[in-house]
C-alpha cells in the first residue's frame, strides 16, 4: 500500500475499535476510549475528528447523518452504525494462531487437544473472507500455505517440565524438583517455591525460591529430571518480586556476578560476537567483551568453544585454567 | 488548504463500508455510489470514479474487510456485498465447559451469532496473543494486541502475566522490515536486499522468492528460493539491509510456492557442524567426563556398538565440530577418523599457543 493507504489503514484499524466503544448514545470519557484502542487520548481524538472535519467542498457522507460531540474530555456518538468491532482480520487471526502453535509445543499431550479447540474457536471469531479471487482481491493472500511459523526449540524439544512448572505457579503450590546442574555428576533434590518462568538466550528457566539454598535460584528447565507439584503445600510469590529483577544483561541470572570474565575475540569472529554482545572494538578489529562471571568452569568452556580465536584476558585464574585444560590433552 | 489524501481515503472507506453493510442484497456500483459522497460528487470521469472504487475495495480486502463479489445476470462479476455476519465480531460469551453445547443463539442489532469460550480456551487465546506480542515483530505485536482488544469487548482479558517472561530482543533496526517481508510473502512478490554473509564477511545484493518466515529460538529468518543460485536458503532478517519488494505487476504473483514445501521441516535448529553443502563424515568421540553438560553433548551423538563410552556424529562442517569438541576438552576427545583427530589436535595446539604455548 502507498503511504496514504498505510496511514488510512492505521486510522481505520483504530476507529473500528473506537466507534464500537462509543456504543449507546451516551458520553464517554476520551481516556476510556483511548484505553480500549490502546492509543493515546490525543491520537484517538485526532482520529475521531478526522472523520467529521471536512475541508472545501468535501461532502459529509456517513458522518453527516450522525453526530459526534466533543465536550472537553468527553465524546458522544449518536446513531452509530458501527456499534460492534470488526471480527478478527486475517492478519490478527494469524498472529493468534502463531502464538497457539508455539503454545502447542509447550503443553502436555492431553492439553494439546485444548489448544486445537482454542484454535477452532478463534477461527470462528475472524471475519469470513470470501473465496479468494486474486484479480479481485489484490494484496490478499494468494494461496493457503502457512507463511509463518515460530518455535523456541533450540536443538531439543520443549522441556516436559514446562507445563508442570506452569501448573505449580498457577495453583500457588510448592514443587519438588530433581535437578542436574551443568557441572554436577548427580542429581540434587530440592523443594522450591516457583515464582515464574523465563525464556532467555534460547532456553526456558524456572525462577524459584530454593528452600535448600534459602535463596532465589534459576533452574534451566531442560535440566530438571523430574518435577512434582506439591498440591498440599502452598507457595506465595512475594509482592515485591519481579521477574525483571532476575533478567540482567538480557540473561537470566539469580544474582549479580561477583566477577568479570574479560575475553578478546579475534577479528575473524568479532562480527559474530558483536551481533549479540556489547563490547569494545580494538584497532585491529578484535572485539573485547566483559561477561558476568558466575562460575569458572562455565568460563573455561565458554572460551574454549572459540579455540584460538578467543583469549581470556581476565581473571588470571580462568586464563590459567584454560591453558591447563589444553595442556592436559597434549600430555604436557 | 486541500484535504489530505489519507483523511479523504479514510472517510471514503468508512462511507463505503457503511453503505455496503446497510444493503441486504448484493448491489452494483451504480446502485450504492450515491451513498458514498466522494464517489457521488466527484467531477472526475465515471471510469475514473469506478477505478477509485476498485482500488478502495482491493485495499479494504487487503485490510481484511470481507467484500464479496458475485456475478450479475449477464455473468459479469460486478455485484458487491458486505454481510454484517461476516464483518462484525460475533458476540462472545465466557461459559463453563458444560454449557458449551447451547452456545449459539441469535441476537438483534446487529443480528449476530453468540460464540461461547470456556475459561481454558480464553486463557490459551490470551496467552497465544501475548506470545505473539513478544517475538520482536512490531506488526505481529500490533495484530495480536488488536485481536485481544476485540476479544476484550465481551470477555475479561487479563493483563500481561507477571509470572512469565520471554526475552528475544530487538530483531532489526528497521521495525518496518518484517512488515515488508510479510506483505511480499502474501502477495508472492520477490524481495531484494543487501545481505551480510557473516561467514564470508561480505555484503551482496540478493534476489529471493520468499516462501516462508520462521522465528527460530531467537531470530526471524526468511526461507526462500535465491534466484541466482536457484536453491532454497535461510536468511536471517537482522542481517538484511535496504530491502525492496518487486513493484512490477503488483497484483500478479511473481512465483508459486511448490506444494511440496513444508515450512515446519525447515523450522528446526541445527548445530553449526550440521550445516553446509559438503559431504558428511562420521566422527567417533570418546567420552570420559560424567558431568551433566558432557552427558548432554554425548546425547547429540549416536551409540557405537561394542563401545559404550563412544558416540558417533554425522559431521558436515569439520572445523565447527572441532571447536564444539574443544569446549569438552578433558571430558571428550575424537578417536576416528585419523584425519579429523589430526584437525582437532592441531586446533588444541594453536589454542595452547595463544596462551603462551605448552610448558
Amino acid at each position: 500500500m502507498a503511504t496514504s493507504s498505510n496511514d488510512a489503514a492505521a486510522q481505520l484499524r483504530r476507529l473500528l475499535l473506537a466507534l464500537p466503544a462509543l456504543e449507546g448514545d451516551r458520553p464517554y470519557r476520551l481516556d476510556e476510549i483511548a484505553a480500549v484502542v490502546g492509543e493515546s487520548v490525543e491520537t484517538v481524538a485526532r482520529d475521531l475528528r478526522t472523520l467529521v472535519t471536512r475541508t472545501g467542498d468535501e461532502p459529509g457522507g456517513f458522518f453527516e447523518r450522525i453526530r459526534l460531540l466533543f465536550d472537553a474530555d468527553k465524546v458522544q456518538l449518536q446513531a452509530n452504525v458501527l456499534s460492534r468491532p470488526m471480527g478478527l482480520t486475517p492478519s490478527e487471526l494469524r498472529a493468534i494462531e502463531l502464538g497457539l502453535a508455539m503454545l502447542a509445543q509447550e503443553v502436555t499431550p492431553e492439553e494439546a487437544a485444548l489448544v486445537e479447540r482454542a484454535r477452532a474457536r478463534i477461527q470462528e471469531v475472524a471475519v469470513a473472507m470470501p473465496e479468494r479471487a486474486p484479480h479481485l482481491h489484490a494484496g490478499a493472500e494468494p494461496d493457503p500455505i502457512p507463511a509463518r511459523t515460530a518455535s523456541f526449540h533450540s536443538g531439543s524439544p520443549t522441556p516436559p517440565s514446562l507445563p508442570i512448572v506452569r501448573e505449580a505457579i498457577a495453583d500457588g503450590c510448592k514443587a519438588h524438583v530433581r535437578y542436574l546442574a551443568a557441572d554436577a555428576e548427580a542429581e540434587s533434590e530440592r523443594v522450591v517455591r516457583p515464582y515464574g518462568v523465563v525464556f532467555s538466550s534460547g532456553s526456558w528457566y524456572l525462577v524459584a525460591f530454593c528452600e535448600m539454598r534459602e535463596d532465589i535460584r534459576i533452574f534451566r528447565l531442560d535440566r530438571i529430571a523430574q518435577v512434582t507439584v506439591l498440591v498440599d503445600q502452598a507457595a506465595e510469590i512475594p509482592e515485591a518480586f519481579s521477574l525483571d529483577d532476575v533478567l540482567k544483561h538480557g540473561r537470566a541470572l539469580a544474582r549479580e556476578a561477583s566477577d568479570v570474565l574479560r575475553i578478546r575475540y579475534a577479528p575473524a569472529i568479532a562480527r559474530w560476537i558483536a551481533e549479540h554482545e556489547v563490547g569494545e572494538t580494538e584497532a585491529d578489529g578484535a572485539f573485547v567483551v566483559n561477561h558476568p562471571l558466575l562460575a569458572d568452569r562455565w568460563a573455561v568452556r565458554h572460551a574454549l568453544q572459540y579455540g584460538p580465536a578467543a583469549e581470556v584476558l581476565a581473571p588470571q585464574r580462568v586464563r590459567e585454567a584454560v591453558a591447563e585444560r589444553l595442556r592436559g590433552v597434549l600430555g604436557g | 488548504m486541500p484535504p489530505d489524501r489519507s483523511s479523504q481515503k479514510l472517510r471514503r472507506w468508512i462511507d463505503l463500508i457503511v453503505a455496503l453493510l446497510r444493503r441486504r442484497q448484493a448491489a452494483a456500483f451504480d446502485e450504492f455510489k450515491g451513498d458514498v459522497p466522494q464517489y457521488a460528487t466527484s467531477s472526475a470521469a465515471p471510469e475514473s470514479v469506478l477505478r477509485t472504487f476498485e482500488r478502495d475495495k482491493d485495499e479494504l480486502a487487503a485490510f481484511g474487510v470481507p467484500i464479496e463479489v458475485s456475478a450479475d445476470q449477464m455473468g459479469v462479476r460486478r455485484l458487491y456485498r458486505l454481510t454484517p455476519g461476516d464483518f462484525f465480531l460475533p458476540y462472545l460469551e465466557l461459559v463453563d465447559a458444560e454449557q458449551v453445547a447451547a452456545r449459539k443463539r441469535p441476537r438483534t442489532a446487529p443480528r449476530l451469532e453468540t460464540l461461547a469460550f470456556t475459561p481454558d480456551e480464553l486463557d490459551l487465546v490470551v496467552r497465544a496473543g501475548r506470545r505473539a506480542q513478544q517475538l520482536g515483530d512490531p506488526r505481529l505485536a500490533l495484530d495480536a494486541a488488536n485481536a485481544l482488544r476485540k476479544i476484550a469487548f465481551d470477555m475479561p482479558v487479563p493483563g500481561p502475566d507477571a509470572t512469565e517472561s520471554v526475552r528475544v530482543g530487538p530483531q532489526h533496526e528497521d521495525p518496518e522490515i518484517l512488515d515488508q517481508i510479510d506483505r511480499a510473502l502474501r502477495a508472492r512478490k520477490i524481495i531484494l536486499f543487501d545481505y551480510h554473509s557473516i561467514a564470508r564477511d561480505s555484503h551482496e545484493r540478493r534476489e529471493v522468492e520468499p516462501w516462508g518466515l520462521v522465528f527460530l529460538a531467537r531470530h526471524w529468518y526468511v526461507l526462500g528460493n535465491e534466484r541466482a543460485a536457484q536453491s532454497l536458503k535461510r536468511f536471517r532478517v537482522s542481517r538484511m539491509r535496504d530491502l525492496a519488494v518487486n513493484q512490477k505487476a503488483p497484483h500478479t504473483p511473481d512465483f508459486a510456492v511448490p506444494p511440496s514445501f513444508d515450512i515446519s521441516a525447515y523450522a528446526r535448529w541445527r548445530q553449526a557442524w550440521e550445516l553446509g553443502d559438503g559431504d558428511t563424515i562420521e566422527v567417533v568421540v570418546r567420552f570420559t567426563g560424567v558431568a551433566n553438560h558432557v552427558a548432554e553433548a554425548a546425547g547429540l551423538g549416536l551409540p557405537v556398538a561394542g563401545a559404550p563410552a563412544d558416540r558417533r556424529y554425522e559431521v558436515r562442517n569439520t572445523d565447527a565440530f572441532a571447536r564444539w569438541l574443544l569446549r569438552l576438552t578433558g571430558d571428550a576427545c575424537p578417536v576416528a577418523p585419523p584425519a579429523f583427530v589430526a584437525t582437532w589436535r592441531a586446533l588444541v595446539e594453536r589454542t595452547v599457543a595463544a596462551y603462551g604455548g605448552a610448558r
